[in-house]
């Protein structure tokens, strides 16, 4: 190209585009083929729980106690469940029950655990340090064991479910949030930004918050794979949605636990296979994601 | 090294008194109390008044706390309110099987995961290694109740080959007298009774496995890259130029480097394998700490839910200590003082 003094011309001329972090991660994500499967199955997850009414074949309330347990066929492609209803149904549909719980609890803990970690990162000083000390106590925890807890003085549902995993979400947002504002503010861009005389309200949400952030992403990428699990997990437990009208994954698998010996059907496979693949997107999704928002890993 | 012990053990003081305090004001917060819980919905308010005097519940909130960090400190962690049984009794019946389960679940865990990601490492972009990659992705997304009902659904109701419920075949062995609720040790060790043991192990498996599964794949995963990177690392080419044998700078050069990181999830992972328990005991009616702490927090039996989280929290931040401690081992550069 240099030998072409026009085409040399050309390459001066153009105005150097900076790439952004965003737009770098971005092409590396897509360049990532386990985060693309991730993708490919989030979105599958959010088509089924958007879509629910308008692709199951079934209402999914509606049994059939003669043709309980029955096993797949035409009529009910992954067959029936302990009161004949039909289970892909169900499991279309409740795919908005995780959904719901997943955003839910992520969103209000990213909202709680990143104003705490913000004004523990930039304070610093004794508000830092009784931060610092209430989320060493809740990291302290069991985790599920809390969330039980408050699920059960508060009551079954998934608005409870949600609080309660957002409430265990808070102390881990807050902590990564403050030991990246901590490592950036002694950053070298930052004491570079500082010497070219650049306002502390422009270093802060210039540099320091988008680079805080990314790590922050990736947690809550993963958190959504954990609410997930978790919700299924209580729903199990039983105490899921009590309104046997609204579809939960974890709240299928009960039957099959419960008529394990007295020859039910496995019903329990389908809805599990269900948390698997919309866990393992979230898991897909979150890896890639680490690693493509990782500029030192840039290539 | 004393010194920094004794000062982590100090440490924790404070973070017990707060975890204390923020427990007991959360489960106070909470709407509902263990007497509704006892007497049923159908009750007068008189019963319930005197069944919350009779409780202490009625006094004010710091002296309930006073009263109740008061029996701590003698060493007596309350008597649950639906059984009157002491918590410290309970506790010390049911550890044990949970114990046990968890041990059983870390064996899992570190016996394959560790071999599992050295290999991987060893072949990177291999088949194997993207097959280990993937069943590790799989394993981390597969919920242990999901698991639990497969294995029990599998192994004991399809093809009978394992125990799915307890811990014993309580139709031909009898444990109630013995001197502690370890069973493994109980029927090898005092009872040196084969066929028992043997009964002990196979209860064991599925529940050991369902537990193990997600802290293995998390293992295998942190192995795996801690391994990828020591392998490239300049003393691990010196020493292959040394002519040292690959099984010698796997152990001595690789492994001993790579397990720094590989400790810290391990002690990570302890604490997860507690709630985790929650899940696992209730499936195959394991009577450990996880189900009697499912059971206080379904009757709402206060007592027994605060003491039951700060004995469990206490542990989890023990065995976090043991892990840092163990990093001075692990790694000679690591000094404490």
């Amino acid at each position: 190209m240099a030998t072409n003094p026009v085409a040399l011309k050309q390459v001066l001329d153009e105005p150097i585009k900076g790439s952004s972090l965003w737009r770098d991660a971005g092409r590396r994500l897509f360049h990532t083929p386990s985060a693309m499967v991730g993708l490919f199955l989030i979105g599958l997850f959010l088509f089924v729980a958007i879509f629910a009414p308008l692709i199951s074949p079934y209402d999914p309330t509606a049994g059939n106690i003669i043709h309980k347990f029955e096993a797949p066929s035409l009529q009910h492609l992954l067959g029936t469940d302990l009161q004949g209803r039909d289970i892909l149904s169900r499991i279309l549909w409740g795919a908005r029950a995780s959904l719901w719980v997943s955003i839910l609890s992520v969103t209000l803990g990213l909202l709680i655990g990143l104003i705490a970690g913000a004004i523990s990162g930039f304070f610093g000083g004794w508000v830092d340090f009784w931060l610092m000390r209430v989320v060493d106590i809740m990291l302290s925890l069991p985790g599920l064991l809390l969330t039980i807890t408050i699920v059960v003085f508060l009551g079954p549902g998934l608005n409870t479910i949600a609080f309660a995993i957002a409430i265990e979400n808070v102390p881990i947002f807050a902590r990564i949030l403050r030991s990246s504002i901590l490592g950036l503010k002694e950053s070298d861009f930052t004491t570079a930004a500082r010497s070219i005389g650049a306002r502390e309200r422009r270093i802060l949400l210039n540099h320091i918050m988008p680079n805080a952030l990314t790590p922050v992403i990736v947690a809550a990428t993963l958190a959504l794979a954990t609410a997930i699990v978790d919700a299924a997990g209580l729903g199990f437990l039983g105490f899921g949605p009590q309104d046997p009208a609204t579809p939960e994954w974890g709240t299928m698998l009960t039957d099959t636990y419960r008529y394990l010996t007295s020859g039910a059907g496995f019903t329990a496979l389908f809805p599990g296979i269900a948390i698997v693949l919309s866990v393992l997107g979230f898991n897909l999704l979150g890896d890639g994601l680490r690693e493509a928002l990782d500029p030192r890993l840039k290539r | 090294m004393l010194k920094y012990i004794v000062r982590r053990l100090i440490l924790l003081i404070p973070i017990l008194f707060g975890l204390s305090i923020f427990i007991i004001v959360l489960v106070h917060a909470l709407p509902g109390d263990p007497c509704s819980s006892i007497l049923g919905e159908h009750t007068s308010p008189d019963r319930l008044a005197a069944c919350r005097h009779g409780l202490g519940l009625d006094k004010p909130l710091y002296q309930q706390y006073f009263d109740y960090m008061a029996g701590v400190f003698r060493g007596d962690l309350g008597t649950s309110a639906t059984n009157r049984v002491s918590v410290v009794t309970s506790f010390l019946t049911r550890f044990p099987a949970t114990i046990e389960l968890s041990l059983a679940a870390m064996v899992v865990a570190i016996g394959v995961g560790v071999p599992l990601g050295i290999a991987a490492a060893k072949r990177q972009g291999s088949v194997f290694d993207n097959f280990a990659t993937v069943a590790s992705l799989i394993g981390i997304s597969i919920p242990i109740f999901f698991l639990g009902l497969l294995l029990a659904y599998v192994f004991g109701v399809w093809l009978h080959w394992l125990p799915t419920l307890g811990r014993v075949n309580l139709r031909i062995y009898d444990f109630s007298h013995a001197g502690t609720n370890f069973l493994l040790w109980e029927s090898l060790v005092i009872n040196h009774n084969i066929p028992e043991f043997i009964d002990v192990v196979s209860h064991l498996i599925l529940p050991a496995i369902a537990l193990g599964t997600i802290p293995l794949a998390v293992v295998a995963r942190i192995t795996r890259s801690a391994v990828l990177e020591v392998l490239n690392e300049d003393y691990v080419r010196t020493a292959r130029a040394k002519g040292l044998t690959s099984g010698r700078i796997d152990r001595r050069h690789v492994l001993r480097n790579a397990m720094l990181p590989i400790a810290t999830v391990i002690g990570l992972q302890t604490g997860l394998l507690l709630g985790g328990a929650v899940l696992t005991e209730t499936i195959f009616s394991w009577g450990g700490v996880g189900s009697w702490l499912f059971q206080a927090a379904v009757d709402k039996d206060f007592v027994v839910i605060q003491s039951g989280t700060l004995i469990l929290a206490t542990i989890f931040v023990l065995v976090n200590l043991t892990v840092d401690i163990s990093y001075a081992y692990l790694n000679p550069r690591i000094r404490y003082s």
